[in-house]
């Protein structure tokens, strides 16, 4: 019994690690149809932000399982023993639940602090040198909406090019930076966007979802506070 | 007619109980069950069909017993106590019916305590395999039906309203079968409160719960997960006509997997099938009535299906 954030790209698409191409395909299409906008299977249980995460992570699924190279990279980046061939790998999307490195900070279940969502594996070209947060012109340590931003406009990278190589909504990835908590999903798939956002721009992953998660969840709160009190027993779990 | 005793001689208690239910009202779930227990019956086996739908019955109308005299509500109103005594014959060799006729208009659903007895007599019942067919909604005795084995069936025609009930029915079952696993008091309360659908924000999914019944107590934590891992219901596309509405049987899989957590058994479909029709206004079921019709062949199919699974 696993959260979705916590599954592997072959749990994702439902189908077993010794799946041909053909039959991972065959799961591709039916989990594609499933969670379609259309699809009549979908309805009631999941909530819109959720289900749009799972498009996400099914496409970044197959867009590994569905290519034999990348298949081979990702397998082999599951075997602990053989992680550094997977490091040696190009700089294809991979997915962070694999991950073990991945530390807790707020006593979740281990799996719940990954993130769900593709993360390139070193940043593009003119990022290839992991640029320390205190190297960012400002002195301050937190990592708000504006200030991603404003890291992101200085180094000419558009939402949409970190959206293409994340896999991340570019919609998330704007209401991140302008800091619009009630209409981001949960906590645990927010943290994956801003680790993979931040990775992109040569930012230390761990430095900036820690900071950026703290304002995050301390306006989740606050929000959850107003609704509370302006009609306590009508919340909605979409506008909380 | 009722039978007295019938069959006391032989083996008691039953191989296999199997509630049939589904949320929405007229998806096909006494049609299924009529055709199902015919079908085992003509393969030899004896079957008892069990109309639980005291709000609604007519299990006896497809199996073409015209006026029962005797029935569940007798049962639940305490005028009997021998649920083996409501036994009746049906037209269709080894297949016999409790009915569910004439219950009480105000109060036709039996007491927990009654409830309970019921379940323990349903699994004394001289047969080998007994059919319930389940009322619709979510209530309490619906429920408990529905929960007396882990491999309960839900019918589910390929529209929007019958797939939003199917899931409401297997959240109920869901955290009703959490609830009742629970010892500690403290996370049944937090099961309870995970059932209110706008009730904490930090609750709203099975995983949700989950989390937090691990951070409350590990112990409880392993048998949640347990729990949830012995679950296994299972599914029947009814009058589909597409192979579209064959596959929605493999999304509701997969939805119930990624949200429950669940293992959910597609047990097959059942086509959309002009002389269905006849066969209801005909009272004979559909597998003896045409027996060479796809349809037919697709619920004694199920119905080979639904024994081989038990059986495992």
């Amino acid at each position: 019994m696993k959260p979705i954030s916590d599954q592997d790209h072959y749990e994702i698409l439902e189908t077993t690690r010794d799946a041909s191409s053909k039959e991972v395909e065959r799961a591709y299409r039916l989990q594609r149809a499933t969670y379609a906008e259309d699809s009549l299977a979908n309805s009631s249980l999941f909530d819109d932000a959720d289900i749009s995460v799972l498009r996400e992570r099914i496409e970044v699924a197959y867009g590994i399982l569905g290519d034999a190279d990348k298949r081979r990279a990702y397998d082999e980046g599951l075997d602990p023993q053989k992680a550094d061939s997977a490091g040696s790998a190009d700089n294809s999307p991979v997915d962070l639940s694999a991950d073990a490195s991945v530390n807790t900070t707020e006593g979740r279940s281990v799996g719940l602090e990954q993130a769900p969502v593709a993360e390139p594996k070193r940043a593009p070209a003119p990022l290839t040198r992991a640029v320390d947060y205190e190297e960012v012109d400002e002195k301050s340590g937190d990592f708000d909406g504006p200030r991603l931003q404003r890291v992101r406009v200085r180094r000419d990278v558009s939402i949409d090019q970190i959206s293409a190589s994340t896999k991340i909504n570019p919609l998330y990835l704007r209401f991140i930076e302008e800091e619009r908590t009630a209409d981001l999903p949960a906590a645990v798939y927010v943290r994956g966007f801003v680790r993979a956002y931040a990775s992109y721009l040569g930012l230390d992953p761990d430095k900036v979802a820690r900071s950026y998660m703290e304002r995050f969840e301390e306006a989740r709160e606050r929000a959850r506070s107003d609704s509370n009190r302006a009609s306590p027993r009508r919340r909605s779990r979409h506008t909380a | 007619m009722p039978k007295p005793g019938r069959q006391a001689e032989e083996s008691v208690g039953t191989r296999h109980l199997i509630p049939i239910g589904g949320g929405k009202g007229g998806v096909g779930k006494t049609f299924v069950t009529a055709n199902v227990a015919t079908a085992l019956a003509r393969r030899g086996l004896r079957v008892i069909a069990v109309d639980a739908d005291l709000e609604g019955a007519n299990l006896h109308t497809l199996l073409g017993v015209a006026e029962p005299s005797l029935s569940l509500a007798d049962y639940v109103a305490q005028r009997e106590d021998d649920l083996s005594k409501l036994i009746l014959d049906t037209p269709i060799p080894n297949l016999s019916l409790i009915a569910a006729t004439h219950a009480h208009i105000a109060t036709p659903q039996p007491s927990q305590a009654r409830r309970v007895q019921l379940i323990r007599a349903l699994r004394q019942l001289p047969a080998d395999v007994v059919l319930m067919d389940l009322g619709a909604g979510i209530h309490a005795p619906v429920m408990d039906y529905f929960m007396v084995v882990e491999q309960g069936v839900l019918v589910i025609n390929p529209e929007p309203t019958s797939i939003e009930n199917a899931y409401a029915f297997l959240r109920a079952a869901f955290y009703r079968r959490l609830r009742l696993a629970m010892v500690s008091l403290d996370v049944r309360k937090l099961v309870s409160m995970a059932m209110d659908q706008r009730g904490d924000r930090n609750l709203q999914t099975p995983f949700d719960l989950l989390r937090e019944v691990q951070a409350m107590d590990p112990e409880s934590g392993a048998r949640f997960v347990e729990t949830v891992r012995s679950f296994r219901p299972r599914i029947l596309m009814n009058e589909v006509q597409t192979a579209d509405e064959i596959r929605l049987g493999f999304s509701i899989r997969s939805v119930c997997k990624k949200y429950f957590g669940i293992d959910v058994e597609y047990l097959g479909y059942v086509n959309r099938e002009r002389e269905a029709r006849n066969s209801v206004r005909s009272r004979v079921p559909l597998v003896d009535l045409a027996p060479e019709s796809q349809g037919a062949a697709y619920l004694r199919r199920v119905a080979e299906r639904l024994i081989e699974a038990e059986k495992k």
